[in-house]
This record gives structure tokens, sequence and C-alpha cells, in this order.
């Protein structure tokens, strides 16, 4: 078997897979759901707004546009704010599997004496990539194609910055107020990596973490630990004095087109994205090493 | 004693059991051969409780499952392979399943433990076990307690030679003590040394018995 | 059907004691490390404003793992810190129950089943040793909070109309959720040890219920994917206040004590009965009708 045949055998294998398809599920509803909850109020509100004053000049139409309203950049309603909680661990659940318990159950021994182990380890990860980067790019798509035949695509005006989701802080935000369709883009394609990278970064794990359930659980617990420890160290420097101080560094927020309260360069999501990738890549080589158990 | 009354299951609209009936008679090894797919296991499964027939009944020790029990009163299985707990010893792992059924003293389960060909492997942990050293366990955990009914499906898978005389042996000694064992198997070992009734089936159907008592059923 | 209930716990527990056990310390560790930060945050402030001593009492050690966030309004689009500190503690919950090889369809569930004689005896037992990992992780929380607030020199109340437990009215502040100066546990009145038990016993059946779901859910999906689905549930009071929402009674700040417009105890009771009830008829009847065929290691 050559090297694109394992990589289609697994990339069917993992698109077919029950998880992967359980998981689009959830994403997608909760998608679904954001869209119809924000530009159902939207429109309600837009309609209250144009009519009645049709003929003038009205500010503050853009904060109606559908891209204003879309999942990724919204932070007001609760089902993106669940969305963004929980897609760490649907892009996770996607493909990502133990090596260890895969082997066990003979199907990977069988795989890796016919294409080689190092073959086989870089098919699957990339098969995992894929997911975890499926899981959260369709969803967004489904949303904003939702959210735009339910409301007007203004371009957003920066003089309605006061009722946007989007800050001159965050990233893209230049897009954001001058080209919205290339900005959904950019936003999607880096989603994309981003929940690529750390499901190929939990099934590296597998080289240290047996049981899967563990294996898929856990790095979440540890994302989720991060974001509360360093939100309360930022916490107490404010308390502190020192105004202003604080990132996001963790996936719920680097995710986000306007995360929460905390300030999220373009610059240090890249830098996550490029820990991620390392990681990734180290841990494959240590996986391609390890016995094939 | 067990009893088979024209048991059907279905799955899927596909027939796995298509009108099964026999009777399985306490102090004697009963042995299912067949090609694969033909229903072994899954009869097996039915008079083990975990599969409701579609249609028919079974009964076991005079008692109808899913009527007056949903499972056997006592009985030890090895269905599909043995499944333990990873993290725990062998040994360990008999203990918490004797709290599932009372009287079975930490004595008894070293004595097991030897009698299975583990002794000096009860302490380790199951992880680390080889298939064959799973299967003993597995065979273990299925005769512990003298249960009075035992379902085996392929006890001698990844046994040594050894170990295949071993399982012939407990297979053997829990018939002579009353128990019921129905056993499923493909080794043409078993069929020979210790059967004393023996089914055929195919296509979910016994096809033909011979045994002790002669009876045929076609 | 009793006596296999019995059985099959006393399994369970020799079998996983030691596992849920681990598991329980790392929750009680994540309680330990949330009170240092609250304390810590409390020196800083209190050396800010000049404050005698950062008063923190019981309640307050409390609040720093359970409050969860108070009236949550999205239509108000303002950006806010979700409390994950709370989040973490109903995630490590679920974590405490989630891995169980004995109950596990695709591991030693059909042994363990068979051995134990009756289905609804051995489905009852599983959803007593989930109850009970709950209430050992919430004991441990519980029994950490309060010695963090003994090592602090937390005061009990010692009597009268206004003895009640306490929040340091900077609490909120420090813990980031907005309380009205009206509620019990601000006020002079304080909240009485029965309020607290209360609520107490009503966060732990409320996490216990969201542990009782994800149970039933592993019965019909593979154990990562009832884990997320029971996230989402966990997640949603985050961002939605409604007392149908079982997250919610587990937060203190959602109660009646420390908001005006929260749940009533008796409002948490039957929101989280209802959830615990659906639960186990949904696993029971999933158990009881269910075929196990095939296994899967």
């Amino acid at each position: 078997m050559g090297r694109t045949s394992i990589c289609r055998f697994e990339l069917r294998r993992a698109f077919t897979s029950a998880p992967f398809l359980l998981a689009m599920l959830i994403s997608c509803a909760l998608a679904i759901w954001s869209a119809l909850v924000c530009s159902v109020g939207a429109a309600r509100d837009l309609e209250s707004v144009v009519v009645p004053y049709a003929g003038q000049t009205y500010k503050n139409l853009s904060a109606y546009s559908s891209v204003n309203q879309w999942l990724a950049v919204d932070y007001g309603a609760g089902s993106s704010g669940v969305f963004f909680l929980v897609i760490p661990q649907v892009a996770s659940v996607g493909y990502a599997r133990s090596m260890r318990t895969h082997g066990n159950s003979g199907d990977g021994d069988q795989l890796q004496v016919r294409v080689g182990r190092r073959r086989l380890l870089r098919a699957q990860m990339l098969a995992t990539f894929l997911c975890g980067g499926l899981l959260v790019a369709v969803p967004l798509v489904v949303n904003l194609a939702i959210c735009a035949c339910l409301l007007p695509t203004y371009v957003p005006d920066v003089m309605d910055a006061f009722y946007l989701r989007v800050s001159q802080n965050d990233a893209f935000s230049d897009l954001f107020y001058s080209n919205p369709v290339l900005y959904a883009l950019a936003r999607t394609a880096l989603d994309f990596a981003l929940c690529g990278l750390w499901g190929s970064t939990v099934y590296g794990l597998s080289v240290v973490v047996r049981n899967r359930v563990i294996l898929l659980t856990l790095p979440y617990v540890a994302l989720l630990l991060a974001k509360y420890v360093s939100e309360r160290i930022f916490a107490i420097a404010r308390t502190a004095g020192m105004e202003g101080f604080g990132a996001s560094f963790t996936l719920f927020d680097q995710l986000r087109g306007s995360p929460d309260a905390y300030f999220c360069p373009l610059w240090l999501t890249l830098a996550c994205a490029l820990a991620m990738a390392v990681a990734s890549l180290l841990l494959l080589r240590a996986l391609e090493r390890s016995d094939a158990l | 004693m067990v009893v088979v009354d024209e048991v059907f299951k279905t799955i899927r609209s596909v027939p796995v059991l298509d009108g099964v009936s026999a009777e399985f008679p306490s102090g004697a090894v009963s042995v299912l051969t067949g090609p694969n797919g033909s229903g072994k296991t899954m009869l097996l499964r039915v008079i083990a409780g975990l599969v409701r027939p579609t249609s028919g009944s079974v009964e076991v020790d005079g008692r109808k499952l899913h009527r007056d029990a949903p499972f056997p009163e006592s009985i030890g299985i090895l269905l599909e392979g043995p499944a333990f707990i990873g993290s725990l010893s062998g040994r360990d792992n008999l203990r918490a399943l004797a709290d599932l059924r009372e009287g079975v003293s930490d004595a008894q389960i070293d004595d097991l433990i030897a009698r299975v060909g583990l002794a000096g492997f009860g302490r380790r942990r199951y992880r680390t076990y080889s298939l064959g050293m799973r299967q003993r366990l597995g065979i273990a955990a299925a005769v512990m307690g003298a249960p009075s009914l035992i379902l085996l499906d392929e006890p001698t898978n990844a046994l040594d030679d050894e170990g295949v005389v071993m399982a012939k042996g407990v297979m053997r000694a829990v018939c002579d003590a009353g128990a019921t064992v129905i056993v499923a198997t493909h080794d043409a070992d078993v069929v020979q040394d210790v059967a004393d009734v023996r089914w055929r089936m195919a296509q979910g159907r016994i096809s033909h018995v011979t045994g002790e008592e002669g009876r045929r059923h076609e | 059907m009793w006596q296999a209930f019995v059985r099959t716990l006393r399994c369970e527990g020799r079998a996983q004691a030691r596992p849920a056990a681990l598991r329980v310390l790392a929750v009680c560790l994540f309680a330990s490390l949330a009170c240092f930060l609250l304390c810590a945050q409390a020196v800083v402030h209190s050396g800010i404003d000049g404050a005698q001593s950062a008063r923190l009492g019981f309640l307050d050690f409390l609040a720093a793992v359970l409050a969860g966030e108070g009236d949550y309004d999205p239509s108000l689009g303002e950006r806010r810190a979700v409390p994950v500190g709370w989040l973490c503690v109903g995630v490590c919950m679920l974590l405490v129950t989630l891995p169980d090889p004995l109950h596990d369809p695709r591991h030693m569930q059909p042994l363990t089943m068979v051995l134990s004689g009756s289905r609804v005896g051995w489905w009852l037992a599983s959803c007593a040793w989930v109850a009970l990992c709950c209430l050992t992780a919430f004991i441990g929380i519980v029994a950490v909070c309060i010695a963090w607030g003994a090592c602090w020199g937390a005061a009990v109340p010692s009597g009268g109309a206004s003895a009640g437990l306490r929040l340091w009215e900077k609490t909120p502040e420090l813990l980031g959720f907005d309380a009205s100066a009206a509620a019990p546990a601000l006020s002079g009145r304080g909240m009485g040890w029965r309020d607290v038990l209360a609520w107490l016993s009503c966060s732990w059946l409320a996490l216990t219920s969201v542990c009782l779901v994800q149970r039933a859910l592993v019965a019909m999906l593979p154990a990562p994917v009832a884990f997320s689905l029971t996230l989402a549930m966990l997640s949603a009071p985050l961002f939605v206040f409604h007392p149908w929402l079982v997250g919610s009674h587990a937060m203190l700040a959602r109660s009646t004590f420390v908001i005006n417009n929260g749940f009533s105890p008796s409002c948490a009771l039957g929101v989280t009965l209802a959830h615990v009830a659906a639960a186990m008829c949904l696993g029971a009847a999933m158990t009881l009708r269910r075929d196990v065929v095939g296994q899967r290691r």
C-alpha cells in the first residue's frame, strides 16, 4: 500500500467513523442553534429599526450585519459561548485514539506490517488533523450561511464599532471592517488549523496515555485548568494595579473573533499554533520510535 | 438442565437463530460445533440471558429466562474472549468478580489460579498478561464458585498444549460435579475428548446431534 | 434484585475504589488550588485598599470553588470572563465517574451483568456508585474549603440575630460575579447552617444528576462522546440564566442567598430530582431491554 493509498484509507475511515459523525452532529447542532437565536433576534430588531427610520440615514445598521451575528464573532449569545467551550473537546473526539489500544485491537499491526509504522502514523495524524479542523470549520460555515440567509451582509462600519463585536485588538480586525467575506475565510481557516493541531496533539499524547477515555478527556481538563489559573493570576495582577495585564492563550479564546474579557492578539494565537505544531511533530517522532505493543 | 424451545432471533431482518430447540443435560459436556456464523455464540448469549430471543423460550433449571428471572441463577461465562480490569492483578480481578457471587474464599481463588496454570502470575497486573494467560484467567472466572451452568465460547483459543489439557480437565471436573457445561468450539480435540453430547449448528439451526442418548434432530 | 444491587456495589467498590480515590484526590487538589488563589487575591486586595485584614470567611472559600456566576443577561452584549473554575469542578466530577470498565458495554458489562443476576439491580448499583463517587468528591471539596478557612483564621459566627455565615463584601468582586447587597449571604443576616446545608445538598444533587445523565449516555454512546454531550449540558448555564438548566443549581452565586432573583433550594430540589429520575429511567430502559451483543476492547 503506497503513501497515498494509506492516507486515503485512513481519511475514509476517519470520516465514516461513528465518533466523527456524532461529534459533527453535536457541533453543527450548536452552530445552528446559535444562528437561529442570534439571527432571529437581530432580524426582529432590524425590523423595528429600519421600518420606522426608512428614508433617513441611520447609523448602526452594520450592527445587524450577518457577519456581526456570526458564531465566530458574536460573544454575547449563550449558544456561541457553549460552542467555543465545548469545541476543543469535540475536536479531539473526532478521530483521536490511543495508539496502544489501537495496536492491541489487531488492525494496527496489520496495517503496520503492510505500509510501515511511520507511514501509518503520519497518515493517522493527518486524518486526525483534518477531522479536528473540519469539526470547527463546517459548523462555522453552516452558521454563517444561515445568518446570511436571515440577515443582510452589511460591511461593518468602523463608526459603529461600539455596537460591533470585533475591536481593534482582535485578530483580522482590519479585514472585518473592510472585507467581511475575506475575514470570514481567514477566521475559518485559522480555526481549522487551530482545532486540527489540537486534535493531532491529543493524538500524539497517546505515546504516554494508554487509556482512550483518559486520552480524550484529560487534555481538555488541562486546557480548562490553564485558562482558570491564568485568569486568576491576571485578576490578581489587575488588583495589584497592572491594568491591561493579561492575554488569552487558551484555545477557548483564540478560536473566537472576539474573545472573552482578555486580550488575544494574532501573534499570540500564531505562537500557540506553532507550539501545538511542534508538540505534534515531536510526539509523532516519539510514537514512531515507541514499541509497537 | 437447559431447555431451549423454538428460539428465533432476528437482528435487522437477518435470522441469526432460526427455530433452535435443544435440551442440554446436567452433568454432561454439550459441545456446539459448526461453521463460522452458524449462530453458536448467539445461542450461548441467549442462554446466558444477555440476548432476548425474538420468540421462543429458554428454561434453566426449571426457571424461564426473562419471565421468572433475567439471568440463570448460578452461571459462569466465557463469551467472545476474556475481559478484565487491566490495572488490577489477575487475583484481584477474580476477587472482585467473586463479590458478585457469595461463598468464594481467598483460598479458593488461589487454588483456582493454580489450577488454571497461573500460579506465580496471579499478582501481576492483568494488562501484562499474554493472550493465553488472559484466556486461562477467563476460564478461572467462568468456573469460579462452582456454578451449575457454564457457558464457554472457544475456551481453548490461544492456549498452548498444556493449557488445552488444563481446559479439558477443568471442563470434565466441573461436569462431574453436576454442572451443565455448554461449549462452542472448532477444536476437534475438545470435541473428541470431552464432549458427551455433540450439537452441530448451521445457518442458525441445529442440524443434527449425537450423544449418549443418541437423539437425532433434523 | 436487592441482593444483586448490594453484590454489584461491593464488586464495584473493590475493583474501582483505588482509581476513583485518585480522581477524587485530584478534585480536592483543584479545590485547594482555588482556595490558594483566592487567598492570594485577597492579600493583594487588602494591601491595596489598606483593609485591616482580608476578612475571608468559610463561605468565601466555598464560593471560590462553587460560586459559578450570578445573573447573566446575554442581551447586554458585554464581554465577561466565564467562570471556568466552577466548570473545572463540574468537569472533574464527570471524569471521576466516567471510566468504569464494570459498567462499560464494550468491556466487562456482559460478565458483571450476568453474574449479578438482575439487570435492574445492576443498573441501580451503577447509579449508586456514581452518586457515592460524587458525594465523596463533594465532601472532599467542602473539607478542603473548611480546612483552608480554618488555616486562614476564618471566624465561626458566635450567635445572635446576624450570626449566619456571610460572604465578605469584596468576594463578589474577587470572584467576578454581581451580587445584590440585600441578599442574605452579603447582608447582616447571613446564611444559617441549615441554609448552607440546604444549598450544599442541592449543589451535590445537581452535579450528581449531570453525572447520572452521563452514565445513562455511556450505555448508548462511546464514552468520550457521552462526555462531550454532558459537557455541553454543564456549560449551558454559564450562558443562559434559567432554572431548568440543572447546572445553575450547583452555583452558589445563583441561589436566593446571594442574588435576589436567584433559585431557591426547593426549586433546585425539584429540578435536580427530575433530572435524576430522567437519567435513571433512560438508563434503566437501555439496560432492561437492550441485547448485550459483541464486546469491543
